[in-house]
């Protein structure tokens, strides 16, 4: 590729700053001549080489104070490197650390037309896109409060409404999904997906599993220095084993949606642990559709229930039990990827394990037609389970992971109450294949 | 326990003007009270809360809704425009929006201010500074200014601090995120056992904390309340609505259905918690190992676990893992005396600190009693197929048991050392998911017509097609 294709470089780019001396340190160097600057030099970025070519998409990962912040802030220019050079070319839109760029007293709508005229919109743009970045936005009337007043939630909100409405070349998104709530997240996520199809994009987060999911490299900082820069896969693997390798980690967070590495691990074989001689008795109602439901329409689920391998239902299951899961639906509508999956959820409402078609079919979707009746199978051992009550919710979408509309939706569609269990502690029991004590050695 | 309420707000509201013109703002300084050219916008209003002592009660709702407005509110930094609130007792908060701490200042200078901020004493601070920075732990940065901190750091010491005031109220805004894997269990055994006692107030995305932490839940709607009530049946109905906003077509949205647990109407309502103990779930026979985790004696030396790590089946050091494979969990003990009749256990717990699952070289004796002799190394070794559990760190810890007169006594126990690493292939965000055998999705060709009485009888078994390998 010819280097007129590079948007974004860097070169030995660093920046350091002085270590604060305690208030007695810093009048005795004062006293003792030895200047006035303070402690020593700290690099919070050390000697980065970077080019990103257009429509390329670059995950930045590390840890806590690993530079990444730093890194970004250099390549945008608000901060001043000590070393090295950064060019940018074309417009780049930041969302950088909640509320930079933001002026606090100032309300929604003045940062709005203040920021979207730094980047370079034209009186006439900013009123004729005004009402979309407030509708990407959702706060409502906060747009006119300032924005002091806003949560972090907001403030990512409208961040990223602007961002999104500037025509940016280059987009610099830093862990700003974390702090919007489910709906944003989704909103902000395919937006991003469209983006990354004409744009370049700098992504910076702790979730390893979503860089490897939208980025087509990553670049790992360990301490302000480059540990790894190649195929997003790759770095976020090493990335997350170094993590691990150093025992007490730093910050990995729950990852709902690991992203690039779809697949059913192999089924493990059945296993009955002898020790659990207390079966593990579960009893399983009748399929209610009357239990609380919502949805938009266009599908209905008929029924649900669990059968043995002869296909009787069962409305007792005992943990281990090879059961299959049926869910049977019916389309009012044509449905293109239907995906019908099931959460089962403890007394508290927790999710305990779940799930749907939309793996086994992502190959290959499965359309259906209006009047069609179709039916979904999970075959499974069924887990030992703490005594107590438990909900199977089932739901039936159209979309896909990420992104998707409830058609029909059944909260406790059956009702299933573990009336014996070898559990003792925790929320499930795992079958053992063998325990057991040994001696290592001889006495020393 | 008494049901005087602690934190009472009635008809709580939080109102801005809003000057559509820039002029407004100086008209209205001219004319005061006599005209009015801004608009009133409430960020809450009428919010009706009581808490009980001892309640823990979750606050959702989409971002905007008022939540942290509300927290403010309660906690005092922010004035009400409307409704009063009443707190009986000290506060301690942990809220995103202005933590207290002066970024200039040190660690050290904001912890003293901020615990002296929430009325300790000179003497009570100098006592329990070393137990706040053990807590925090964020070593030599202590003596450097906040503003060099790292979110994680500044969220350690915010923590730290709430957790040493003896707080009679906490206040807790979205911060169970931040810092590692074993300052999170940290900050969840002390929120697991504050709420044993005190009354808590918390603000959450994670729907997976909300039910598990809370006894109630009030939800939040443009700054109004769109109901109280039962956890589990809130977050369900937030769904719904989080559901409806991501179709494109509203109007084709319906919710219905009858629920077990009645929503109740936005009233104040002073609820008794009812918290059922979580950690033991079964009552065990009488020689049976049975402990709580969670509420264990100290441990009594003579015997000493050395490590607790997870290798895979080829034998090598399990760090991360993917989830459903096969592995061998092996806690490695050294004894300092003869011991009779040991036992081994671990647990293996979640982000929130909730133990997923467990187990005991006891329980069912598969393997007969064994003595150890002074100074043996001993291990033992659990084997089995790890459940899908979601991305993240999961801690694991180790028990020595020996048998005594009176049953098992606790040897040693190690917490806070290792965790395993899960970087998930599963699609689901279960807690412990099970994997398919198969998935399928078919058509089944002909049914008979629509209102067929008990469909499922009629359809025949579904073609095999085992989709999912």
């Amino acid at each position: 590729m010819s280097d007129a294709e590079i948007v974004l470089s860097a070169s030995g780019l660093g920046k350091a700053y002085r270590l604060h001396l305690r208030a007695d340190e810093r009048l005795s160097k004062y006293v003792s001549g030895a200047g006035r600057r303070g402690g020593e030099e700290f690099w919070a970025l050390k000697n980065v080489d970077l080019a990103l070519r257009r429509g390329e998409a670059l995950g930045v990962i590390g840890e806590n104070g690993a530079g990444k912040s730093t890194l970004l802030r250099l390549l945008c220019g608000t901060l001043r490197p000590s070393a090295g050079t950064a060019v940018v070319k074309g417009r780049m839109a930041a969302l950088l650390e909640l509320g930079s760029g933001f002026n606090p007293r100032f309300t929604g709508r003045e940062n709005v037309w203040l920021n979207a005229a730094v980047l370079g919109l034209s009186k006439a743009q900013i009123s004729e896109r005004f009402g979309a970045i407030a509708e990407f936005a959702g706060i409502g009337e906060f747009m006119d409060l300032p924005v002091k007043l806003y949560s972090s939630g907001m403030q990512a909100r409208l961040g990223f409404a602007v961002s999104a409405h500037v025509d940016a070349d280059i987009m610099i998104v830093d862990e700003i999904l974390a702090v919007g709530d489910a709906a944003f997240a989704q909103k902000c996520h395919r937006y991003l997906e469209r983006f990354r199809a004409k744009g370049t994009l700098l992504f910076v987060s702790h979730n390893s599993g979503l860089v490897a999911k939208l980025c087509d490299r990553a670049l790992w900082l360990d301490h302000g220095e480059v540990r790894a820069l190649g195929p997003a896969a790759e770095v976020c693997a090493d990335y997350v084993t170094n993590i691990a390798e150093r025992g007490a980690a730093q910050e990995i967070r729950a990852q709902e949606s690991p992203g690039h590495r779809w697949r059913i691990a192999e089924p493990p074989p059945l296993v009955r642990d002898s020790r659990h001689r207390a079966p593990n008795r579960i009893a399983v109602s009748p399929f209610n559709p009357d239990a609380p439901w919502h949805g938009h329409g266009g599908a209905d689920i008929l029924e649900v229930s669990f059968s043995g391998g002869g296909g009787q239902r069962l409305g007792e299951i005992t943990g281990a039990d090879e059961v299959e899961l049926r869910i049977v639906c019916r389309a009012e509508r044509d449905l293109v990827r239907p995906i019908l999956g099931f959460l089962l959820r403890d007394r508290l409402g927790q999710n305990v394990f779940g799930d749907n078609t939309y793996l086994a079919c992502r190959d290959a979707p499965r359309a259906v037609r209006v009047g069609e009746t179709f039916v979904a199978v999970f075959r499974f051992q069924f887990p030992f389970l703490a005594p107590g009550d438990y909900g199977l919710t089932v739901a039936i979408t159209e979309g896909s992971q990420e992104d998707h509309i409830h058609i029909h939706w059944i909260e406790e569609a059956l009702v299933l109450n573990a009336l014996e269990s070898p559990v003792r502690r925790g929320i499930v029991g795992i079958p053992a294949t063998d325990v057991c004590l040994e001696m290592e050695g001889t006495p020393s | 326990m008494s049901s005087e309420p602690v934190v009472e707000a009635r008809g709580l509201g939080k109102a801005y003007p809003i000057y559509r013109r820039p002029e407004d703002r100086l008209k209205q300084l001219v004319w005061g009270r006599w005209r009015r050219f801004y608009q009133e916008f409430w960020a809450v209003r009428g919010v009706n809360l009581c808490v009980a002592r001892g309640e823990t009660v979750g606050i959702i709702g989409r971002n905007g809704s008022g939540k942290s407005t509300l927290l403010q509110m309660i906690c005092g930094t922010l004035r009400p425009s409307a409704g009063d609130v009443r707190v009986g007792g000290r506060v301690a908060a942990m809220l995103e929006l202005g933590s207290g701490f002066n970024p200039e200042f040190t660690g050290r200078e904001n912890v003293r201010m901020g615990a002296a901020v929430l009325g300790l004493t000179r003497d009570e601070i100098d006592s329990r500074f070393d137990a706040i920075a053990a807590f925090a732990d964020i070593g030599a940065f202590m003596d450097q200014p906040i503003k060099r901190y790292s979110s994680g750091m500044h969220a350690r010491l915010a923590f730290a601090v709430c957790a040493n005031v003896d707080a009679d109220v906490l206040i807790v805004d979205e911060i169970l995120s931040v810092g590692d894997a074993a300052f999170q269990q940290k900050c969840m055994r002390y929120l697991n056992r504050f709420r044993m006692h005190g009354t808590m107030l918390f603000v959450s995305h994670d729907s997976g904390a909300i039910v598990k932490l809370c006894d109630r839940v009030l939800w939040l709607d443009d700054g109004e309340t769109r109901g109280t009530g039962d956890a589990k049946e809130m977050c369900r109905l937030y769904l719904a609505a989080q559901a409806e906003e991501a179709g494109d077509d509203a109007a084709r949205f319906r919710i219905g259905g009858r629920s077990g647990s009645a929503c109740r109407a936005a009233a104040p309502a002073c609820g008794s918690p009812d918290r059922p103990s979580e950690e033991i779930t079964r009552v065990a026979d009488a020689d049976e190992l049975n402990f709580d985790p969670g509420d264990m004696p100290d441990v009594k030396g003579e015997g000493e676990i050395e490590s607790g790590n997870f290798y895979a089946r080829d034998g090598s050091r399990l760090r991360v893992a993917g989830g459903g494979e096969a592995v061998e969990l092996r806690v490695v003990c050294r004894a300092k005396r003869f011991l009779r009749h040991v036992a081994l256990a671990f647990v293996v717990r979640d982000r929130l600190g909730q133990i997923l699952f467990s187990d005991d070289t006891h329980s069912g004796s598969l393997h007969p009693p064994t003595d150890i002799p002074d100074g043996q190394v001993f291990s033992a070794k659990f084997r089995f197929f790890l459940p899908h559990l979601a991305s993240g760190a999961y801690a694991v810890e180790s028990f020595l048991f020996e048998r005594g007169l009176k049953g098992f006594v606790l040897l040693d126990r190690r917490q806070d050392r290792e965790f395993l690493f899960i970087q998930s292939t599963h699609i689901s965000n279960g807690l412990a998911n099970v994997a398919m055998r198969a998935v399928t999705l078919d058509v089944i060709p002909d049914l008979p017509h629509r209102g067929a009485a008990n469909p499922i009888e009629k359809i025949a078994p579904p073609a095999a097609v085992e989709a999912a390998e």
